[in-house]
């Protein structure tokens, strides 16, 4: 019986000794898959804070003014009168998309004015 | 252990009992006992030795597994990353635009007693970095020193050039920088910060320390979009009419916050150490001016709200008034009396006197008192002026201050001086920094809310039909004073160089924002017949920054004349019995 117990005893120090080992190494490497993984955040941050910079240096406005200027010779500055709220619009375009002429009239009304 | 014990007892008795037995055995049962005694020991020390390699070993187990984790290099344990620091804070604008940030660059050293053969070294160097001096290289190379700095500041690809060479004896150093991505925009406002990273000028310069101390970004109330715009017209300008200097400055009146302030010249912060001081002087803070006309918003504030004069009043501006060495009199005379409306849109320096005079001395000092224009402007710069004030204010200064002479203030306490104006009467203290609350912020009351209107009716005639026609921004209502002084010179004025400006608020009816453009000796040109007056060089300016940047800060352009703007805006000018419908 005591010989029994004894074995027990040393069955479970055996099994505690290999978990103990185990969850070392297993806490090791994913230590070591975390410590790569906090290098790769940090090299992506500081990638991140240089495309930052360099986001705003290629939207500098003098920038942009220049390039519109070279690619698009005919923007200009907005004139006032093209300046409104979405309030301004009205409901129905002034000209149909089959090119019928609606005057600021819904399509149907426009078109039976025109006999169509 | 215990096992082997037993068998040995269960031996001991069994010899005891052979020994019983047999007397001739007795010898070799005592020799046998020994032999029992000495194992028995030996297996005990055996065990012994075993029990304390394991424990040794399970010890060790624990404090590997266990106890070692504070030793351990931090990252590599914590469950989150923290946040990338660096050795200054980010400055952004209002909508969050990166105006000044810290970049890891690499700085290029040498130690010359390692490098083999100096000349070979500087000719190698040259190819990969053309813009340094291959004697200058070599000298440094061939001294007798451990470290020479050879270029600081590396882009990565001069790096990669550098290292591709695998000269023996170079170095490279990795060190943060100061980086401007905009450049030379808003550089007055931002400053820059030396080579170790500490402040020099600007908003650098005063935020040193939270800079350092915080990794959270610094706000600021500047408008990239904004400033751009400002500093483009502002150039332009200047190019235009061969001015030294141009300044321009952007509030919201309703709260001081500083939208747009340009300095021409200015500087590229990235080098601000090849800057002239001309292009590094501030002259929206640190320049202190005599405006000239703008000031008879205040003449005129300051007399309709101590209730000397009301708008249907006036004063007779048909002399000049010669006061000890002064001669007081009208660029546009009338050569007639001049309602208050008429005073201001014509810009009679007779009639402000006038009007000054009968406010009188102290009641004007302690008007410009409030409005803080006798002490440096409250702003979060370094580079703040101090207003030029008569000493002794003789009532001749008194005429003088009133249109504009005799008092030299900074660009910026003019235009906070106007926002309170024009504001409902509030003086807000100008800032660049951006409260990240939505309080209200504190401002103390200067002039009642209906003489804010009566100036702001006045300051719309103005643009309407007086001098200040060239400012009219169709849609937006403008309003607004044109300033033309001379400058000052050997106790004396130059005639012929001008500070030229214009201060101008819109919309008029309910206004958001104030603007003032001002060029240092602008010279006249044929499109304005020779003119370099405000009215015709700094009004234009304010013409097309309103047209540039209403639509960017969601300012609805209006039509002007629908009859809700004349009900708020319309004038009564009494002359000879007429009314001018000015709005």
């Amino acid at each position: 019986m005591r010989g029994a117990i004894l074995l027990v005893w040393v069955g479970l120090a055996g099994i505690a000794g290999f978990a103990l080992f185990n969850i070392t190494f297993k806490v090791e490497q994913l230590e070591n898959e975390l410590s790569a993984l906090n290098k790769q955040i940090l090299k992506e941050q500081n990638t991140i804070h240089v495309l930052r910079a360099e986001w705003s240096f290629l939207n500098r406005p003098a920038n942009i003014e220049g390039l519109a200027r070279e690619l698009l010779p005919e923007l200009r500055h907005p004139q006032t009168s093209q300046i409104g709220g979405i309030e301004d619009l009205t409901d129905t375009p002034k000209t149909a998309p089959d090119g019928l002429a609606t005057n600021g009239l819904p399509i149907s009304k426009a078109a039976a004015r025109n006999g169509q | 252990m215990i096992f082997s014990r037993r068998k040995l007892m269960s031996k001991k008795r069994r010899g005891r009992q052979r020994a019983a037995s047999k007397p001739c055995a007795a010898f070799t049962d005592k020799r046998m006992e020994h032999v029992v005694e000495v194992s028995h020991t030996r297996i005990l020390f055996a065990g012994a030795m075993l029990m304390l390699a394991f424990g040794a070993i399970s010890v060790r187990l624990i404090d590997i597994a266990l106890l070692q984790e504070a030793t351990e290099p931090r990252v590599a344990h914590s469950t989150r990353v923290e946040a990338m620091r660096m050795d200054r804070a980010d400055i952004v604008d209002r909508n969050g635009v990166l105006l000044a940030t810290n970049l890891n660059t690499a700085s290029l050293y040498a130690n010359p007693r390692k490098i083999l053969d100096p000349n070979e070294a500087a000719r190698q160097l040259i190819t990969a970095l053309p813009e340094l001096r291959e004697a200058e290289i070599q000298r440094l190379l061939k001294t007798d020193r451990a470290f020479v700095w050879l270029r600081r500041n590396l882009t990565p690809r001069q790096q990669q050039s550098v290292n591709a060479l695998g000269i023996p004896g170079l170095y490279f150093q990795s060190a943060e920088t100061r980086v401007y991505p905009n450049g030379p925009l808003a550089a007055h406002i931002l400053g820059f910060a030396d080579i170790d990273n500490r402040g020099i000028a600007g908003i650098e310069r005063s935020f040193d320390t939270s800079l350092r101390d915080n990794s959270e970004p610094l706000r600021l109330t500047i408008d990239t979009r904004v400033q751009h715009a400002l500093q483009d017209e502002l150039l332009k300008a200047k190019v235009e009419f061969n001015a030294i200097g141009a300044t321009g400055i952007i509030m919201d009146v309703n709260n001081g916050e500083i939208l747009a302030m340009a300095s021409l010249p200015d500087y590229d912060p990235n080098y601000a150490g090849q800057a002239l001081p001309d292009q590094r002087f501030n002259r929206a803070t640190l320049g202190v001016y005599e405006l000239g006309s703008t000031f008879k918003i205040f003449t005129a504030a300051m007399a309709l709200d101590y209730g000397v004069v009301k708008m249907s009043g006036g004063y007779d501006a048909t002399e000049p008034i010669r006061v000890s060495r002064f001669l007081i009199r009208d660029y546009h005379a009338k050569k007639r009396w001049l309602s208050v409306p008429e005073i201001f849109m014509y810009s009679s320096n007779i009639g402000a006197a006038k009007m000054a005079q009968d406010v009188g001395t102290e009641a004007q000092q302690e008007f410009f008192g409030q409005l803080g224009m006798l002490h440096p402007a409250r702003v979060e710069l370094p580079e703040v002026g101090a207003p030029i004030i008569p000493t002794p204010w003789r009532p001749v200064s008194t005429m003088t201050i009133s249109y504009g002479h005799g008092m030299a203030v900074s660009p910026l306490q003019l235009v906070s001086g106007v926002s309170a104006m024009v504001n409902g009467g509030l003086v807000h203290r100008a800032t660049l920094i951006r409260s990240p609350s939505t309080e209200p912020r504190a401002a103390k009351r200067i002039i009642s809310a209906r003489t804010s209107l009566e100036v702001r009716r006045l300051m719309r005639l103005v643009v309407e039909t007086g001098t200040g026609k060239n400012a009219a921004a169709e849609g937006y209502v403008v309003g607004g004073k044109t300033g033309t002084a001379d400058k000052p010179a050997n106790g004396g004025y130059r005639r012929r160089s001008l500070i030229s400006s214009f201060i101008g608020a819109f919309p008029m009816q309910a206004p958001r924002y104030v603007v003032l453009a001002l060029l240092d000796e602008p010279q006249g040109n044929k499109a304005t017949h020779g003119y370099a007056t405000g009215g015709w060089v700094a009004a234009p300016i304010v013409k097309r920054v309103v047209a540039r940047v209403a639509p960017l800060l969601g300012v609805r352009p209006v039509d002007e004349t629908a009859p809700e703007l004349h009900q708020v805006l319309d004038i009564n000018l009494n002359r000879e019995g007429r009314q001018l419908a000015s709005y």
